[in-house]
C-alpha cells in the first residue's frame, strides 16, 4: 500500500512543510485521511499529501483550509486551551484538603511536587 | 411526544447525530486501518458535537428546561426520536460505511434545507453544521468509490451487503415528524420530509446506478446454481426481496407507499435501543446531579 | 582512516552514538541497532493502540457530552500515537501490516498496563492522569534518544499526552472533590491500579541494557520510577488518596523514595501474555482483523502489472 507524505502550512503564508506520513490506497483517501490524521488540533491552515518517492511531482492540496481544519463546532477539548485552568485548581484543592485535614502527611521530597528526586545515572 | 412540534423537529435532528455518534465512536480503536480510526473518530465527535449544539438551541428556544446532559443521558427510551437506522450495532466496515453514506447524504439535503429555515437560532445552527458535514459527504464518497469500483469484488459485496442491510431504514430518515404540517406552512422546516426524500432518492438511484449497485434498490437474491456445461445456469427457486417503498418510474427512483424502519421520529425503536440507552446513561443516572 | 570491517563500523557507530550524534533512517546502522530499536518502537506502538481499548470501553458510557467528547478525543489520540509510530518502526524494516498480524496473534509484546480491564470511571480517570504521567515520565526521556525519527515522533507526541495529562488531571479533581461515592471510584482505582503503575517503570535495569547502550533510551527504568514519584505521589497525599505501599516515603539520607519492591512474577506473567484482559482483547483484535482482511485486499490495491 502507498506511503504518502503530508505537508501543512501553519499560516497562510509558509511554505508547505513535511509533518508526517500515512498510507491510503489512492490521493482521494489520502486526502480525506491526512486531514484528521495531522490537523485535527488545528496543526495548521492548508495541507497537502504527494506519493511518497514522487520528489518531482506537484504536492496534492487538500480543499479544506483555514478553520475548517480541527473543526468548526467547539473541539477545544482537543487543545490545551480547555485545560488551562487545571494546574491552579490542583492547588486550590490542596489547599483546602489540607484545611480539612484531608491531606495525607508522610515524607515527601522539599519542595513538593517538584521532580528534585536524585537521578542515580543521569 | 412534544407538544410544540419544533422540539419534535429539533429532538429529531440532534438524537440522530447523538445515537449515530454513539455508533461510530465505538469504531474508535477497532477500525480496520489506523488512519481511518482517526477520520472515522473525528467523523463521531462532530456528529456527538452537532447533537450538543442542537440540544442547546432547543434550551436556549425556551422549548426546555432540560441542559444538553439532561436531553442526551436524562430521557427515558420512548422520548428519543432518533431514526431507527442510527441505533443499530455497527456490525462490519460494509455496514458501517455503507451506513454512513446513506445517512450523510441524506443529513446533507435536510442540512441544506434547514439552512433557510424561519426559525432563525436553527438555521444559524444548520449553517455551521453544513460546513462541518461536508466533510462526512467526502468521506463517504471516497469510501464508496474505492469499495464499488474495486479492484476487490468481495469489497464490493461487502459494501452492497451493507446498503442491502441500511437502505429500508435509511429511506425512514424522512419520516413524517408529528406537526410536520405546522413546521412547513410556517417555514420552520421549509420543504416536507417526503419532498426531501424524493432528491435523496433520485441523487442515490444516480449513484448507485453509475456504479451497478442499484440492484439494491430492486431487488436482493443469489443468481442461479453454475453447472460445469454448455447449459450454464440453473434456474432456482427466487428468494428475491425488494425495498418496500421504494420504485423506479420514469427512470427515476422514487418513494412510494409505506415507510418499513419508521417509527423513531414517534419514540418508537428496534430490540437495539434499549441496550444502547441503558449503556449511554446508566453513569449519569446513577448519580443524580453529580459533578464529572 | 575509513573503518574497512563490520566491527570497525560498527565500533564507529557507537561513537557516534556516544557524541550525542543522532541517526537517520536511511544510513547504515548496525544490524543489532536496528533490530533493537524496531523491536523496541514496534512495542511502543502496539501499547498505544492496545491502550486504546481499556478507556474506549468508557465512550459509550461516559457520563456527559464533554466527558463522552474528550475521552473519544483522548483513544483517538492514542490511536494517532500508534499511526505515527508504525511509521517509523517501518521505515526500519517490517510492514505495518505484519506488525499488527504479530500483534493479534500475539507473537509481539504490548505494556503491561494495557492488559487490565478499566473497571470504573474511576479508572478512566487514574489512566488519564497517572498512566499517561507515567507514560510521559517516559517519553520526555526518549526526546535524547539516538534515532532521529523515533524523536520527532516524541516531538508531536509528548505535547498531546501534556494535554491528556491535564484533562486525566481534570477528571481527578472532579471525582475527588465529588460524592462520596465519587471519591471512592477514585480511591479504588488507585489501590487496583498501584502495582501495575510500579511494573511498568520495569524491573531495575540491567547492567548491560542494549537499549541504554545504543541511546535507544537514555535512562534507567529506576531513575524514571524515582521521577514519577517526585511528580506524583505529593499531589495523590494532597488529595487525601493513599497509595497502597505501606514504606513509600522520601527518604531524606539517601535522597530517594523508599518503596515497596512488587510482585516481579506477576509483571512477568502479565507481559508474557497471561494478563487479565490479554486473551479477550487480543482475540477481538484478531477478530476484526481477519474478519476485515478485504479492507487491506482493497486498500493493497491490484499488482502492478508486470
Amino acid at each position: 500500500m502507498p506511503v504518502w507524505d503530508v505537508f501543512g502550512k501553519r499560516k497562510p503564508d509558509d511554505e508547505f512543510q513535511w509533518v508526517g506520513g500515512i498510507k491510503a490506497p489512492d490521493v482521494d483517501m489520502a486526502l480525506v485521511l491526512a486531514r484528521e490524521t495531522h490537523f485535527r488540533h488545528k496543526e495548521g491552515v492548508a495541507y497537502a499529501v504527494r506519493r511518497r518517492g514522487d520528489t518531482d511531482a506537484a504536492l496534492h492540496v487538500g480543499k479544506y483550509g483555514g478553520d475548517e481544519l480541527g473543526g468548526l463546532t467547539d473541539r477545544s477539548y482537543r487543545r490545551q486551551e480547555a485545560y488551562a485552568g487545571v494546574g491552579a485548581r490542583q492547588k486550590r484543592v490542596s489547599r483546602e484538603f489540607a484545611r480539612a485535614g484531608v491531606r495525607i502527611d508522610r515524607s515527601r521530597p522539599p519542595a513538593a511536587g517538584s521532580p528534585r528526586a536524585r537521578v542515580p545515572d543521569a | 411526544m412534544p407538544d410544540d412540534p419544533r422540539l419534535s423537529l429539533i429532538l429529531a435532528l440532534a438524537d440522530d447525530e447523538l445515537i449515530l455518534g454513539h455508533r461510530h465512536s465505538q469504531w474508535t480503536g477497532w477500525a480496520p486501518h489506523i488512519e481511518e480510526d482517526l477520520a472515522f473518530s473525528s467523523i463521531a465527535q462532530d456528529e456527538m458535537a452537532h447533537a450538543r449544539m442542537l440540544y442547546r438551541v432547543a434550551r436556549e428556544s425556551g422549548l426546555t428546561d432540560r441542559d444538553d446532559d439532561a436531553l442526551a443521558l436524562g430521557r427515558p427510551p420512548e422520548e428519543y426520536l432518533n431514526a431507527v437506522l442510527c441505533e443499530r450495532p455497527n456490525g462490519d466496515w460494509g455496514y458501517t460505511v455503507a451506513r454512513q453514506y446513506l445517512y450523510d447524504t441524506a443529513d446533507a439535503i435536510r442540512v441544506q434545507v434547514l439552512g433557510d429555515s424561519s426559525w432563525r437560532a436553527l438555521a444559524d445552527a444548520m449553517k455551521v453544521i453544513e460546513l462541518e458535514e461536508k466533510y462526512h459527504r467526502d468521506h463517504a464518497v471516497t469510501w464508496f468509490n474505492r469499495l464499488a469500483e474495486g479492484p476487490s469484488l468481495t469489497a464490493r459485496e461487502r459494501f452492497a451487503e451493507g446498503l442491502t442491510t441500511a437502505i429500508g431504514e435509511a429511506i425512514a430518515v424522512f419520516e413524517p415528524l408529528s406537526g410536520e404540517e405546522e413546521l412547513v406552512s410556517e417555514g420552520v422546516l421549509p420543504r416536507s420530509n417526503e419532498d426531501m426524500l424524493g432528491d435523496w432518492l433520485g441523487e442515490l438511484g444516480e449513484a448507485l446506478e453509475a456504479s451497478s449497485l442499484d440492484y439494491v434498490l430492486a431487488r436482493h437474491g443469489p443468481v442461479g446454481e453454475m453447472v460445469p456445461t454448455g447449459s450454464g445456469e440453473i434456474p432456482v427457486e427466487s428468494v428475491d426481496f425488494t425495498v418496500p417503498g421504494v420504485v423506479r418510474r420514469d427512470g427515476r427512483w422514487m418513494h412510494e407507499g409505506a415507510f418499513a424502519g419508521a417509527g423513531g421520529r414517534r419514540g418508537r425503536h428496534s430490540e437495539d435501543f434499549l441496550p444502547l440507552w441503558e449503556e449511554m446513561t446508566a453513569l449519569y443516572r446513577a448519580h443524580p446531579g453529580a459533578k464529572w | 582512516m575509513e573503518p574497512v570491517t563490520y566491527e570497525e563500523s560498527s565500533a564507529a557507530f557507537k561513537a557516534r552514538i556516544d557524541a550525542g550524534e543522532k541517526i537517520e533512517a536511511g544510513e547504515w546502522m548496525p544490524d543489532e541497532y536496528r533490530q533493537s530499536a524496531l523491536k523496541f518502537i514496534e512495542m511502543h506502538a502496539n501499547s498505544e493502540v492496545m491502550g486504546a481499548l481499556p478507556e474506549g470501553t468508557w465512550i459509550p458510557r461516559a457520563p456527559t457530552l464533554k466527558r463522552k467528547l474528550s475521552l473519544t478525543a483522548k483513544v483517538q489520540d492514542e490511536v494517532g500515537h500508534g499511526q505515527i509510530l508504525y511509521r517509523v518502526a517501518e521505515d526500519l524494516g517490517k510492514t505495518r501490516e505484519q506488525m499488527f498480524d504479530d500483534l493479534v496473534n500475539g507473537r509481539t509484546k504490548f505494556h503491561n498496563v494495557f492488559h487490565y480491564p478499566a473497571e470504573s470511571w474511576g479508572d478512566v480517570a487514574y489512566i488519564g492522569w497517572l498512566i499517561d504521567g507515567a507514560a510521559l515520565v517516559n517519553q520526555k526521556a526518549l526526546l535524547d534518544a539516538s534515532y532521529m525519527p523515533y524523536v520527532r515522533a516524541m516531538r508531536r507526541i509528548c505535547p498531546e499526552e501534556s494535554l491528556h495529562l491535564r484533562h486525566g488531571e481534570e477528571l481527578v479533581l472532579e471525582l475527588v472533590s465529588g460524592t462520596k461515592e465519587q471519591r471512592a471510584l477514585f480511591q479504588d482505582a488507585v489501590n487496583r491500579w498501584w502495582q501495575p503503575t510500579m511494573h511498568f517503570f520495569g524491573p531495575p535495569s540491567k547492567k548491560k541494557d542494549m537499549l541504554l547502550y545504543w541511546g535507544i533510551k537514555t535512562r534507567t527504568n529506576e531513575s524514571l520510577r524515582q521521577e514519577f514519584f517526585s511528580t506524583y505521589v505529593p499531589k495523590l497525599w494532597d488529595l487525601g488518596i493513599t497509595v497502597p505501599d505501606d514504606r513509600l516515603a522520601w527518604n531524606e539520607e539517601t535522597g530517594e523514595w523508599d518503596w515497596a519492591e512488587p510482585d516481579w512474577d506477576e509483571f512477568w506473567k502479565v507481559v508474557r501474555g497471561d494478563g487479565p484482559m490479554t486473551h479477550i482483547r487480543l482475540a477481538q483484535r484478531k477478530t476484526v482483523w481477519d474478519t476485515h482482511a478485504w479492507v487491506r485486499e482493497v486498500f493493497a490495491g491490484m499488482p502492478e502489472a508486470a
